[in-house]
């Protein structure tokens, strides 16, 4: 037991001793930035024992008045627009900053909203650029719309009442036009079929065309083949044949019945419009 | 290596192994999954306090303490180490920087391998192999036969007896590594 509390002590003073010659690679939790890579080897540049980094620390290199201005002569990291430093609710340098965390980190901030005054809080643009893209440039309205402080990207809350009147009308600025057949052909307001609240389902009027009853509730490849909303056909199930149609046409005395719905508009056998025996258009 | 030995005693000893890694593993996706890894960095915490809570089978073998009973305490050394350990390992994906506490998390896996090795080969190897001589001496068997045929459960056996040797300098490694890597933290937070 003796032996192995000397062993103990020995490896303690051991490794006690590297830590101190060592300590970047023995005890640091991960890469300080790029400004900060002379104190790697100078722990108490930053900490003070037992209480963690001082804000003092911070100031004696940092001067808070001078963060956001070309006075800020440690680096040139910091621009005129996060000019705010001095008006943070609480001074408390690593609620936001913090470091260990590679030279040049990802994320190097974990920036609090909370931390700012609620006037400069709500004044976005004072510290944020504007998007220039289109969208962002139809809406009418301030930022806290859709975004929020948790998660810039999470855009929960977007109303397309906030665009622009005139902007809102045309879909395309800001949606991809769909490239099938259908969509590539029309030319009319999207908000024909499609609403601002729910792109799916489009309300198209296939009913204007052809009524889609409980014999033809079936998908649209089955007459819109090959993805192609121009044409269709009606020999798509085993119900209607060309010899039977031909047949059941000729028998009426109709030999021009290639564009069936230009008569049917539905199934219903007793609503048959326009077209005439001879085949020739009755309006015509 | 014998089949005996192997399916009583090395199986067992790889699977309480592999469940803590696995263990370890399911806490850290769970984490992971909802958003909530942070707490990761805080689980060294609750598995310090539950490795050190084990060691009070050390103190009550050396009768520093009178509590309870030293077998019941093994058990509660064994389970409550184990389950630290696994605590231990989610903190560890943190990622951390610093070798020491590296250092100290590997030591702490070799720790658990000895454990085990305690636990699940040295003890009841000891048992198995005395158990096989008496059967083998019923049967009848010359003693120079018995040998002959207890050849690979002594070697075995000889060979895993070695890390009960090295149990406790391990151990001491561990806590050394792991006190280190505590101070250090406290001075610099």
């Amino acid at each position: 037991m003796n032996k192995l509390l000397v062993f103990g002590v020995i490896i303690t003073v051991a490794i006690a001793l590297l830590i101190v010659k060592f300590p970047h690679t023995l005890i640091s939790p991960g890469e300080l930035t790029n400004g900060h890579q002379k104190f790697n080897n100078d722990c108490f540049s930053c900490h003070t024992p037992f209480q963690g980094v001082p804000n003092s620390k911070c100031i004696a290199c940092h001067n808070i008045e001078d963060i956001g201005s070309q006075k800020d002569s440690i680096d040139d990291l910091f621009s005129e627009s996060i000019k705010f430093h001095e008006m943070l609710t609480q001074q408390n340098c690593t609620a936001c900053h913090m470091d260990h965390k590679g030279i040049n980190p990802k994320e190097p901030i974990t920036f609090e909203h909370t931390l700012l005054e609620s006037s400069l809080v709500q004044n976005c643009l004072g510290c944020h650029a504007k998007q220039e893209d289109v969208l962002h440039t139809a809406l009418s309205t301030s930022c806290g719309n859709c975004h929020n402080f948790e998660n810039w990207q999470s855009v929960a809350n977007f109303n397309h009442d906030m665009i622009n009147k005139d902007q809102a009308q045309n879909c395309v600025t800001c949606h991809k036009k769909p490239e099938d057949n259908l969509h590539s052909k029309i030319v009319d307001n999207c908000l024909l079929c499609h609403s601002v609240t729910k792109w799916k389902p489009a309300t198209f009027e296939h009913s204007s065309y052809f009524v889609l009853d409980n014999d033809h509730n079936t998908d649209c490849v089955v007459c819109h083949q090959n993805n192609n909303y121009e044409s269709y056909t009606c020999y798509g199930c085993h119900e209607h044949t060309p010899s039977n149609i031909a047949s059941e046409h000729r028998e009426e005395g109709i030999v021009d019945f290639r564009d069936c719905v230009r008569c049917h508009k539905s199934a219903d056998e007793d609503n048959i419009q326009g077209g005439d025996r001879s085949g020739n258009d009755d309006d015509d | 290596m014998p089949k005996s030995i192997f399916l009583k005693y090395i199986i067992p000893f790889l699977l309480w192994f592999g469940l803590m890694i696995f263990f370890a593993f399911l806490l850290d996706y769970f984490l992971h999954l909802n958003n909530i890894y942070w707490i990761g960095k805080y689980l060294g915490i609750p598995g310090t306090i539950l490795i050190v809570l084990s060691f009070m089978y050390s103190l009550r073998k050396r009768k520093m303490i009178q509590t309870s009973t030293p077998k019941k305490l093994l058990n509660v050394h064994e389970y409550m180490a184990w389950a630290g350990s696994i605590l231990i390992l989610v903190h560890s994906g943190v990622h951390y920087n610093g070798h020491l506490a590296w250092m100290a998390t590997y030591m702490m896996i070799i720790n658990v391998l000895s454990g085990l090795t305690g636990k699940y080969i040295i003890k009841n190897a000891r048992a198995s192999m005395d158990a096989r001589k008496q059967s083998l001496i019923a049967e009848g068997l010359s003693s120079e036969n018995i040998e002959k045929e207890l050849f690979y459960d002594s070697i075995t056996f000889g060979l895993i007896a070695k890390w009960r040797v090295i149990h406790l300098p391990i151990a001491m490694m561990f806590l050394i590594l792991g006190l280190l890597h505590i101070i250090t933290i406290i001075i610099f937070s």
